[in-house]
């Protein structure tokens, strides 16, 4: 029996090595897709996140027991200011015997600024949970659309504002174009997210944000204009 | 026998609180029904305020156009004598919104009348009005439909039928004075081009942090706000770097 343990130490070790040097080849071919994408798109590229993007207010970056912000890439996209970058969280937990575990989730997102101050209004597909949380808590807010209510779960600060922004025709488009991304607004931002994704699929997130942008009710920008 | 009072007991409170529970968010919801009826209201006088203008305004250059703008007059005085429920109300808007369509399909004919400032600042505002009704009508039946919902729904029409907390009425119009014919839509796509990040993460321009429109500051994000996001439940991670 003792014989064998050396052979397996080297096989752990080998494979822990393998993993090691796989998770090293897939991330610098992270950072080459993102470096060729922001040269491409004409934007700037930073491996680290130089803005503090973690302190804007957005939910999603409260998530969690621990957080991060990587591959930031910062300009102007079709003559819009726009900030993608990849976010990712994890929750700590511990088991019976007290051993600690990580579970950790990734994310894409965009960044935009909006001449606009808005209530904290996320706008996210439906699940099972949303919908059970829903009836536990009647957070969701619900709109004319029927077919809108079953496939997106809103909540807001200000039910008003949430009509206000959420109107027909914004209903129609995120019905037909919203898609795995979920949305938030909140003061002068928009953040539009989603489970991560490769470096050439961003553009068209990107375009997604835009059109998302392009969207919002003139009235928000009347009743609601940007502080200062 | 004391534990069947005891029991009985705890029904009763349960009992007793829930209907108070029940009683009060029924209150508050038909006050909030009343405020949101209020915004409507106001927006409706808003746009009838408009009209005498953009009447005196179009005659100026189509002045025998009579009956398309006497239409408008007559629609208008029916829409502001309507004092009665939503339905009521909504009965009248009908006409008013008819006429005031065919008054802008009118207006198609005249360049000069089209050009002119005046004009051009009436149909803005009456643009914005219109959103601005649009989005108060939306809010307004959002919480009419949560109300109705609960006084049909059990238990909550055991306290409904008890304090006469009755169905409220939609405000429904047939009618948008938006569309081809009527009000020009704005295309709002790429109209922020001064749009800018601003000062630093988490604030408005200014250093401000984000204010609601009241002023009050935008309290920060808690895990319970969080949405729940697509992609939660990834796949196996490599390890990022260890920031927080």
């Amino acid at each position: 029996m003792n014989d064998g343990l050396p052979f397996l130490v080297i096989v752990f070790a080998l494979i822990a090595a393998g993993v090691a040097y796989w998770q090293w080849q897939a991330r610098k071919r992270r950072i080459a897709g993102f470096m060729g994408l922001a040269q491409r798109l004409g934007l700037r590229y930073s491996q680290e996140d130089p803005f503090g993007l973690l302190a804007e207010p957005v939910a999603l970056f409260r998530r969690g027991d621990g957080r991060g912000i990587e591959h930031v890439m910062d300009g102007s996209y079709r003559d819009t200011p726009i900030r993608a970058f990849d976010y990712w969280f994890y929750d700590e937990s511990t088991d019976s015997q007290g051993r600690r575990s990580r579970s950790y989730s990734y994310f894409s997102c965009v960044l935009m600024p909006i001449e606009a101050s808005c209530y904290r209004t996320s706008i996210a597909p439906e699940s099972v949970f949303s919908r059970l949380a829903d009836a536990l808590t009647f957070r969701d807010i619900e709109f004319e659309s029927e077919a809108f209510n079953r496939a997106w779960n809103v909540t807001s600060d200000e039910p008003r504002f949430a009509h206000t922004f959420v109107d027909a025709r914004m209903c129609e488009w995120l019905l037909a174009n919203g898609g795995p991304h979920a949305f938030e607004v909140v003061g002068d931002r928009i953040l539009v997210a989603r489970r991560r994704i490769a470096p050439e699929a961003y553009p068209a997130m990107l375009d997604t944000a835009i059109a998302f942008r392009g969207q919002v009710p003139t009235v928000v920008f009347d009743l609601y204009p940007r502080a200062g | 026998m004391e534990v069947v009072l005891i029991v009985i007991v705890i029904l009763a409170v349960v009992v007793v609180g829930g209907g108070i529970v029940s009683y009060n968010r029924f209150v508050t919801q038909r006050n909030l029904i009343r405020d949101a009826w209020a915004n409507i209201d106001t927006e409706l006088r808003r746009r009838y305020d408009l009209i005498p203008n953009l009447v005196e305004t179009v005659r100026g250059y189509a002045s025998h156009e009579r009956e398309v703008l006497e239409n408008v007059t007559r629609a208008r005085a029916m829409a502001t004598s309507a004092t009665g429920s939503p339905a009521e109300q909504a009965a009248a808007e009908g006409p008013l919104v008819a006429a005031l369509r065919q008054l802008f399909a009118v207006v198609e004919n005249y360049p000069d009348l089209k050009a002119n400032q005046n004009f051009l600042a009436l149909q803005t505002e009456l643009t914005n009005t219109e959103d601005r009704l649009q989005t108060a009508r939306r809010f307004y039946n959002a919480n009419v439909r949560d109300y109705n919902r609960r006084v049909q729904a059990f238990p909550s029409n055991v306290v409904a039928n008890v304090f006469n907390f009755h169905e409220e009425q939609f405000f429904e119009v047939d009618e948008a004075l938006r569309g081809d014919a009527g009000v020009p839509r704005v295309d709002f796509t790429g109209a922020t081009p001064g749009v800018s990040f601003g000062g630093p993460a988490g604030t408005a321009p200014g250093g401000e942090p984000p204010t609601t429109p009241s002023g009050a500051s935008v309290p920060p994000a808690t895990p319970s706000d969080a949405p729940p996001m697509p992609g939660d439940e990834g796949p196996p991670p490599p390890p990022p770097p260890a920031r927080t």
